[in-house]
This record gives structure tokens, sequence and C-alpha cells, in this order.
């Protein structure tokens, strides 16, 4: 086959439809990729809007463009836009299009969760929007601090519009973060050892993981909020139990990791342009990937230095301060690593490099700042005036839009296959960086003279004045340079000349395609024997269209990619993924229904989507899978390897590891909630509100094991070949579920107070609830893996839905066993 | 899952210890161990100061205990995380020995 | 010594930094401790801010006595040695002026309520006839320490008042306490510094600190 036909071929395969079924159906990760990329520019247009709006109404004092009512919402929707609708979707999206193709794949490992990620961002950020349009906008701030953000204070939609908008928007981030972490594990090139990763590889890797035990606390915090408010269930309400620094602890536990999530893509993105740029490698590799892991960690400790002020004592903040402090030092270390690789190499100052300096001065001034305010002194200070504003956005714009902006120009040509028009970059650059410079430098001494952020206005004598004043014409500049930016991108992509191949002489797999990439990135797959295969090898994107690689053959019209172990990058497997589908859409509408009928108050109807969603899940698993072996496959002359069904480990089960981690870490936060409660509040929990319960709680336990035990047995026996002994363990194991259901419920209805009468009440209601929702989902998998075994897509040597359906059933036992024992304690111990 | 562990286990022991302490903070500001005084000392300091020595050791034993991890690059990570590791406990449990209590 | 320098400073500030709630025109200790560290901060930033941009800048200067150095200069000394020393110290020396600005017990302290509302604080501290009560004014002997203690009736907000110390939150269902001192009878301006709703903005107050004969003047119940 030569190198046109295998090109039609592997298109005919790999391509989506022209027109609205294509948009509809594609679940391509270039295609995915680029609509994340392109939603998120358009979020950051509206967010800058906002922004302008503000500094507008700050220019002068006492102005009466806008009042606070339209002031609080602007600021509020300015930062979770900017947060949850352009920061994060922007580097998945960048991960969706680039990761394959950096690692040599021709997919993600599950193209089908990208684009019901995709659908869900783009809903969920649609009813933001919308609700904006309609002034009904969230405008308790965007950290959403209880009792204000509660029903007493903001009885109309705007809290819940945040609480259920920003969760929908959640489940992307989630599902992305899970498919990064395991595309970048198992999805790559044979040959590529981990230590042999692209660095930015590592950066979404780490990224990735954090976002998996980062978010939860989040969801959680939204979902407890939503119900106080809703039902009137008092996790936060100080008067019947709650705290209002639960929501806080919650919250920042997300938040701070997020800005760590935020800055390391782009940081990924500094260590992959910036050797290019330089001519050389990247000085400190090891180094490097030490200091992410650092970093990865450290940030989950430093969430109390957004509470410095909420009377914390001393030494507790002394441990998050040191953290904070601490945190610093590998940030420090990859800026002189770079630093060290401009000078070991012979840098170019072209637009990518240019707005990387302005990256570096503005980074630093931000970090150090940052250094400042995690002094706890000086924090109770500068803690919520304009010097964390300018501290934030030093850090945000200079750690994060100034390096994207920079991979903006840099891959551009690999989107395009244009090269870009002279001049109007610099320019745009330049209005940007003496902008927001003016912006936001001034902002730092407007903060010490005491302006708390958030107010909608401000008196003369202040002395504030002539600093908003400056601050919003720069504000002004810079919204002009990111026009100018906007209109540069749209002349490259509709008027430029072509480019050339791998214009910048970059030394990653992804330039070892044809530009504008193709829907399936290789014509054939390479192996990979060192750091910068393009540096050794230039003529491999050749080599490769050629057929030269693994997977050369397009056969049986399957999607195709390899699979590795994850250390040494040896063949492990050939996934086959699935086609293009209209599922994800479905799915994400019904999920979207689902949070509009929480939001309009239709609880009962509410479950009409759960139903759906449950269904259209059983679709999802059920479409894919053979009813026959295919044994081991041919991946280049003379090698075989088998498909992913058919052997352990494959991504599929990876993905449901990462996503019990995740809900692991759910459960704990829960956990955090109940012994914050419990050793904050007082007289916790009231002992005249304790009951008994042990013995439905042990017939609970006992059938929670009981249902493990039952998955376990027929999982083996399926793996045995023995159909109806597994089928049989399968019916048992969903009987054992459904009385762990009903003990749960029953612990709560009989031994437990309603959960509006106190936070005791309604946190162990939660716990009861979360266990019960796993048992549900333990009953289906094990109905599930009965319907399978019967349909003969399980058998001894497929084995992957089996072992997938072990993990959710020894997930459930577990959890049950730890919620009761929560949930008993109280009684046990009195 | 191995490799993850073996590479981040000193920091894993960081974020074991840091949340103890964190945690025992709450408990003994909660259950007026600064008010009971003991071997000329208050209960709180003694305990703080004890569970963080225990955890810079522990530390120390895990930097120990990477060595025996095959050399290559996931013991050279596993090495440096577990420096890392154990050099941010002594760092972030240092306020144990200085700073008031409960105040 | 450290006195000194810090009213050299605040001399030298005050052109550019002065104003009703500017936490860099101090009027009493814990604002003053602040502000040395402040500009302590300031100098370690710009010195490392010059040290960056220079290597920055020298990168791309092509010249024959620049040589491109290792590992074990850029990350283990410069990236590693040199941060970890610099926040260590800073660190020691910003817990020790944290130490001495909480509000740890000490003879004569005047404790005093404060109550944050949407959109007043209500104040009530002891007199020599009983409680008074005063509203967004509150009213405190000059050159002696006062704990304010703070609550909240309804959401949170944050007691601040920048010339005199730092902020502390008002929470409800938490009692959070607050040592503030004025070195010098005047008037200081504080304003809510977290925010509480549509009334926000307007959410301010104001201290009066009292020379010894107002001040008992003023407990006796009389206004001056």
């Amino acid at each position: 086959m030569n190198a046109l036909n295998r090109h039609r071929a592997l298109t005919t395969i790999w391509g989506s439809p022209q027109g609205w079924r294509g948009t509809a159906t594609s679940v391509n990760h270039s295609d995915i990729g680029r609509r994340f990329i392109v939603a998120a520019f358009a979020f950051f247009a509206i967010g800058g809007v906002l922004a302008m709006l503000m500094r507008a109404q700050l220019a002068t004092p006492g102005s009466a463009f806008v009042g606070p009512e339209i002031y609080n919402q602007l600021f509020t929707m300015h930062g979770s836009i900017m947060m949850f609708l352009f920061a994060i979707p922007m580097f998945e999206g960048l991960a969706l299009y680039l990761l394959p193709k950096m690692l040599g794949s021709r997919d993600m490992a599950f193209p089908r969760l990208s684009a019901y990620g995709w659908w869900c961002y783009l809903f969920g950020g649609t009813i933001l929007i919308v609700s904006l349009a309609l002034g009904v906008a969230p405008d308790s701030g965007w950290f959403m601090y209880t009792p204000l953000s509660s029903k007493a204070y903001t009885p109309g939609i705007n809290a819940d519009v945040w609480l259920l908008g920003i969760t929908f928007v959640e489940i992307s981030a989630v599902a992305a973060a899970i498919e990064i972490t395991v595309s970048i594990l198992k999805v790559r090139a044979p040959g590529m050892r981990l230590d042999r990763m692209p660095l930015l590889a590592w950066y979404l890797l780490v990224t990735a993981l954090m976002m998996i035990a980062a978010f939860p606390p989040l969801i959680l915090a939204s979902m407890l909020l939503e119900v106080e408010r809703a039902f009137g269930w008092p996790f936060f309400d100080p008067d019947r139990g709650g705290s209002p620094l639960l929501w806080q602890h919650l919250f920042w536990l997300f938040g701070h990791p997020e800005v760590y999530i935020i800055f390391l893509p782009a940081a990924g993105v500094v260590s992959t342009v910036l050797p290019v740029m330089a001519r050389t490698r990247i000085l400190g590799y090891g180094w490097i990937v030490a200091a992410l892991l650092a970093l990865a960690f450290l940030s989950f400790g430093l969430w109390v230095h957004h509470m410095f002020t909420t009377g914390i004592p001393h030494m507790a903040l002394g441990f998050f301060s040191a953290a904070s402090a601490l945190v610093a030092v590998p940030t420090a270390l990859q800026i002189f690593a770079w630093l060290g690789t401009l000078w070991n190499g012979r840098p170019e100052l072209k637009l990518p490099m240019l707005y990387l300096l302005g990256f570096f001065l503005i980074f630093v001034l931000g970090g150090l700042t940052g250094v400042m305010l995690a002094m706890v002194p000086f924090d109770w200070q500068a803690h919520d005036t304009y010097f964390v504003v300018a501290h934030l956005h030093y850090v945000l714009i200079g750690g994060f839009v100034f390096p994207m902006l920079a991979g903006a120009y840099y891959w551009l040509p690999h989107f395009t296959g244009r090269a870009r028009v002279p001049k109007l970059g610099e320019a745009a650059f330049w209005l940007i960086f003496v902008g927001f410079n003016v912006t936001f430098f001034l902002m730092h001494l407007t903060g010490l003279l005491g302006m708390p952020r958030r107010i909608y206005t401000y008196p003369e004598e202040m002395g504030w004045t002539w600093l908003n004043l400056l601050s919003s014409v720069g504000s002004f500049a810079m919204a002009f340079g990111f026009a100018l930016f906007a209109i540069d991108v749209a002349l490259q992509i509709f008027m430029s000349r072509r480019s050339r191949r791998n214009p910048w002489g970059g030394s990653t797999l992804e330039w070892a395609m044809p530009i504008p990439a193709s829907a399936y990135n290789f014509a054939s797959q390479p192996h990979i024997e060192d750091r910068d295969p393009l540096a050794t090898d230039p003529e491999l994107g050749l080599r490769l269209a050629r057929g030269e690689g693994y997977l050369a053959e397009a056969r049986h019209g399957r999607r195709e990619t390899m699979a590795v172990d994850i250390t040494t990058g040896a063949v492990d497997h050939v996934v086959v993924l699935p086609g293009n589908t209209r599922l994800p859409i479905i799915t994400a509408a019904v999920t979207g229904s689902f949070f509009l009928c929480l939001l309009f108050g239709f609880y009962w109807l509410a479950l009409v989507p759960v139903a759906g969603v449950i269904a259209l899940g059983w679709r999802w698993a059920w479409t894919l899978g053979w009813q026959e072996d295919l044994g081991r496959v041919s991946i280049r002359p003379g090698e075989t390897a088998l498909t992913h069904r058919e052997t352990a480990g494959a991504p599929g089960w990876w993905g449901s590891v990462f996503l019990l981690v995740s809900d692991a870490t759910l459960l704990g936060s829960l956990l955090f909630g109940y012994a914050f409660l419990w050793v904050v509040a007082s007289n916790w929990p009231p002992p005249e509100l304790i009951g008994g319960g042990i013995f439905i709680g042990l017939v609970a336990a006992l059938s929670a094991l009981a249902g493990t035990a039952l998955t376990r047995r027929a999982t083996s026996a399926s793996k045995a070949g023995s159909t109806a002994s597994a089928s049989r363990a399968a019916s048992a194991a969903m009987g054992a579920q459904a009385v762990v259901i009903a003990a749960l419920m029953s612990v709560g209805i009989t031994e437990l107070p309603v959960p509006g009468s106190h936070a005791y009440a309604a946190i162990c209601w939660t716990l009861l609830l979360y266990a019960a929702v796993h048992a549900l989902i333990a009953l289906l998998c094990a109905a599930f893996i009965r319907a399978r075994v019967v349909s003969g897509h399980v058998s001894g040597t497929r084995t992957l839905e089996a072992s997938v359906a072990q993990l959710f059933g020894d997930y459930a036992g577990a959890a049950t066993l730890i919620v009761l024992l929560c949930v008993l304690a109280p009684a046990v111990l009195s | 899952m191995m490799f993850l562990a073996r590479i981040s286990a000193g920091l894993l022991l960081w974020a074991f210890g840091f949340s103890l302490l964190y945690a025992l903070h709450g408990f003994g500001c909660e259950g007026g161990w600064h008010e009971i005084r003991i071997a000329g000392g208050m209960l709180f300091r003694w305990v703080m100061v004890s569970v963080w020595v225990l955890l810079c050791i522990a530390g120390l034993a895990v930097i120990w205990w990477i060595r025996s991890v095959p050399a290559g690059f996931e013991r050279r990570l596993g090495f440096a995380s577990a420096l890392v590791g154990c050099a941010a406990t002594v760092v972030t449990g240092a306020p144990v020995t200085i700073t008031s209590a409960c105040v | 010594m450290l006195y000194r320098l810090r009213v050299t400073i605040t001399a030298l500030a005050v052109g550019g930094c002065s104003g009703p709630l500017s936490t860099l025109d101090t009027a009493g200790p814990a604002a003053a401790s602040i502000a040395t560290l402040w500009w302590a901060m300031l100098a370690g930033a710009a010195v490392l801010t010059f040290l960056v941009m220079t290597l920055l800048a020298l990168a791309f200067v092509r010249r024959p006595w620049r040589r491109a150095g290792g590992t074990s200069l850029w990350i283990g000394w410069l990236g590693v040695a040199m941060p970890t020393t610099i926040l260590i110290a800073l660190l020691g020396f910003a817990l020790t002026l944290g130490e001495r600005i909480i509000a740890r017990p000490v003879p004569g302290v005047v404790t005093v309520e404060a109550t944050g509302h949407q959109w007043y604080w209500d104040f009530r501290q002891p007199g020599a006839n009983g409680a008074i009560e005063t509203r967004d004014v509150l009213h405190i002997p000059a050159g002696r320490p006062v704990d304010v203690r703070i609550f909240s009736a309804d959401v949170i907000h944050s007691f601040w008042v920048p010339r005199l110390a730092g902020k502390m939150d008002a929470i409800p269902g938490h009692l959070n306490v607050l040592r503030i001192e004025a070195d010098w009878p005047g008037e200081f301006e504080g304003r809510s510094a977290e925010f509480s709703g549509a009334g926000y903005a307007g959410h301010r107050f104001r201290v009066i600190a009292h020379d010894e004969a107002d001040w008992a003047a003023f407990q006796l119940g009389g206004r001056p």
C-alpha cells in the first residue's frame, strides 16, 4: 500500500462526517481539542468584557456607571469564567489536541469521554452565560462564601446557577483528567519509556493527577451547599451545628491546587517552546520532573493561606505559611533551569520567545509577591485588598496567559498549516505587555493604600483615584492587544501563505507529520529511542508516512493504536478505540437536563434524567466489545500483540482505577467535613440526637461484604469460562447490594434525626446516601456483567469488563464499611 | 501503580505527616492540651514536638528505603522525592517549636 | 535600632503612601512591624528580580566570558540552595514577628466587643456605669493594647483598621480576637474587608483613640 492510499484508508476510518452530523458525532481528539480551545477563547473574551466594564466603573470615584447589584455579578462572573470556563478548558483543549501527537499515538484513551466532556462544558458554560444575560448571574464572589451564598442572604437562583453550572462543567474537568492520565501512562508509542516522554507530557500527567485529587472537594462542597439551599440540610449553618468555615476549607482545598493546575500546563509549554527557541535541549530534565512531583504534593498543603484572617491559631498558620514558602522552591528551580537552558543555547528573539520574556518578568514578580503573601503578618494587612488582585493577575496572566500566547504562536502553524502575518503579533505583544503592567503593577500600591477588592465604588478622599484611573487606561490597552491577537490569528487562518513542515525545527513528535494534521495523526506509529526523536532522525515523519512503523495496516474499519507498559514503554497491547457516535452529545444533554431540573426546583422530575443517564451509560458500555476472540493481531512485520479486551491492564481498567481514586477523594473530603464539624463545633454531636442502629448496621456491613465477595466470584467464574455459575453469582451479588441499600436507608430512617434538624444528621445522611449510591452502582455493574456473560461478550479470554466490575464491587464494599463505621461511631462510643 | 507509589513515597509521607500535625493541632486545642502541664512543659507542646520529630525520622527512613530500589530513572526520582519529603517535613513542622499554642 | 529604622522609613514613605486606609502610614505597633516586614521583603524582591532579569538579558548577549554552566550551578545552587535559604530565613523572621502581634495575654489589655452586621458595626465595652454601646465608632485608649472580640450577626465580615493592625474576620458561630493599639490619640479609618453583599462598599467605621483624660471621661459616659 503506498502512502496516498494509506492516507485515504486511514482517513475513512478516523475522519468525521461533514456538516452538522460530524459536529454532533465526532469523537476525534483533534476536533474536540480545537473546539475546547476556540470555546475557551470565546469565554475569555466574555470574561474580558466583564473586566472592562468593571474597570470603566472604577476609573473614577463615586461612578454611577453600574450599581452594586450589577457590579457584584460582574466580578463573580469574571472570576468564575476565567477560572472554570477559560483556563482549565484551554489547557484541556491543548492537551487533547497535542498529547496523542506528542506521544506518537493516534488518539486519546477514551475518545467518547472527551466528546462527553466537551458537550458538558459547552452546555454548562451556556447556562452560566445565559444567566448573565438575564441578569440573574451569581453575585456572591467566585469563592461563594457561606452564609452570604446561602438561602437566607441570596434567596434568588443566582447562587444555584453557580453551584449547578460549575459542577456540570467540573464533570468535563474530571473526565479530562482521567483521560489525560491514562493516555499518558498507557497510550504512547512503543519504546517511549517514561524518561523519554516529552516534558510537556510530564507536566500534563502531574496536572491531571492533581485534578483527580483536587476537584472532588469542590464538587462535594457545591453539592452540600446546593442541598443546604434546596432542602435546608444545615452543613454550613452555625445555628444548627454547621460551620461556614467548612465551606472555606473545602473550597480552598480545591482552590489552591487549582492555581498550580492552571500554571503547570503553561509551564510545560515554556519547557517545550523555550529550548526550541534557544536551539538546544532543556537543562535538567530529571530535576524538573522531580520539581513537578514536589509541586503536586506541596500545593495541597497551602490552602489555609487563603484563610489566614479567619482566626486559626498561629501555630497552624505557621504550618501553612511554611508550606506556602516551600512551594516557591520547585518553581524557582524551573525558572533557573529555563535560564540555564537559554545560557546553554543560542536564543533567537522570535515571537514565541518575546512572549516568554514577558512571562519571565511578570511571573517572577507574581511569584515574589506570592512569597510575601505567604508570610502571615503581611497577609493580615494585604488579604482581600488590591495587592492580592495584583498578585493573582501577575501569577495567572503571567504564568498562564503569556506562556499560552507563546504556545499559540508556536503551534498555530500546526493547527492551520500556515505561517503568520508579519508584525501584527509583535504589536499585540507590546500592547498586552505594557497594558498589563500599567493595569496591575499599580494595583500593588492601591492595595497597600487600603483599597479592598470587590467594592463597586470608593470615595475621593481615600487617595486611590489616580491609581485606579491609570489601571483602567492600562486595561483598555491590554484589551486592544488581545483584540489584535485575535485578528492576527484570523488572518493566519484565512489569508496567510502555507507553512513548511516543522517550521521551528522542533524535536518532538507532533512535528513528525504533515500540517495541518490528519485525523489519524500518524500513518504508522514510531518506535522511540530517545527524548528528541526528530533531532536524531529528521526524516522520521516521511518514514512513518511510508508505513515503516507500527499499525501501518488499515484493517476492518477499526481505530487501532498501540498501548505500552507504563514504565518501560514496551509493547503491551493494541487498543481498539470506538468510532464516531451521538452517545456523548445525547448523554451530555440528558445530564444537562438533570442540572436544569435542580436549578428550577423540579426535584422529583430530576429522577427522569438520572434514569436516562443510567440507561445511556449502559448503552455506552454495551456497544463496545465482541462476541468472539480477536486473538493476536499483527502490529508490524513479524510482530503481533493482543487487543485490549483480552489483556490485563487495559486503558478502561486504569480509567476505572483513577475514577475510583477521584471518588475516594470525594469520600475523604466528606469524612474531613464530618471530623471538622466534630472538632470545631461545640457539643457535637448533641447527645440527645445519637441513636443506635448497631444491628441494622451489621446487616448492612455483612451484605456489603457478601456483595463484594459475590462480584469477585462472578468475575473469577467468568474468567474460568463457566458461564452459568458466573451469572448465578452476579445475580446473587445484585441481591446482596439491594439488601445493602435497604439496610443503609433503614439505619437513616430509624436511627437518625431528620437531616434538616442538625448538621450531624445532615452529614450522616449524606454518608449513608453516598454508600447507597455506590451499592447501586455495584448492583448495576453486577447486572451488566450478568447480561454480558449471557450474551457471550465476556469470556475466559475477554476479561476487561469483569475486572472493571470487580473494581466497582470492591470499592462499594469498602465505602459501605467506612461509612457505617463513621455513622455508628457516636452510638458505639456513647 | 507501584511505580507511582515509589516515585512519590517521600512526598506521600510528608502529606500524611502534615495532615497529622494539623489534625493533632485541632484536637489538641479543642481538648485543652495546652492547659495541661507535664514534665515542665505543656502537654500540647510535648505531643506536637515529639510527633514532628518522629515524622522527620520516618522521612529519613524513606530516604534509606529508596536506596534499595534498582538503579535508574525510577530510583533517582524516588530519591529526590524522598529528600524533598523529608526536608518539607522538617520545615513545615518547624513552627511547633517556636509558635504559641492555640492563640 | 529597629525602631529608628522604622521611623525613618515611615517618614520617607509618608509622601506617596499616606491615606486614611494606608497600611504604610502606620499609627500602631502591629501595623508598624508589618510595614517593616513589607519594606524588607520589597527590597529582597527587587534584588531577586534584578538578578533574574540580568541573567535573562545576558543569555541574549554573546560574549567570550559567558560560560554555559551545568545543572549543579543553575539548578543546585541558584534553583534550590539560594531560594531555600532565603525562604527559611524569611519564614523565621515572619513567624517571630507574628508572635509579637497575636493577642497573647498581657497585663493592662482593654477588651471591647465588635459585632459585624450588614452593613454596620456595633461596639460594646464596659464603662464606669455599665456597658457602653456605640455604632460605627469604636472608642479606645491610645497607647494601650486593646483586644477586639469579633462576632458576626449575619454573614462574614472582616474588622480592619489598616493604620493600626491587620484584619480579622467576623464569622457567624465563631469568636475571633484581634489585638490593636494606637500609638497616639486621633481618629483612624476602619472598614470591613470581606465581601458581604450589596452594601459592602459603604461598610466603614471609625476608631477614636483617646488620651488618658478623654478616655476617663468616655468611660464615665461623656462623649468628648
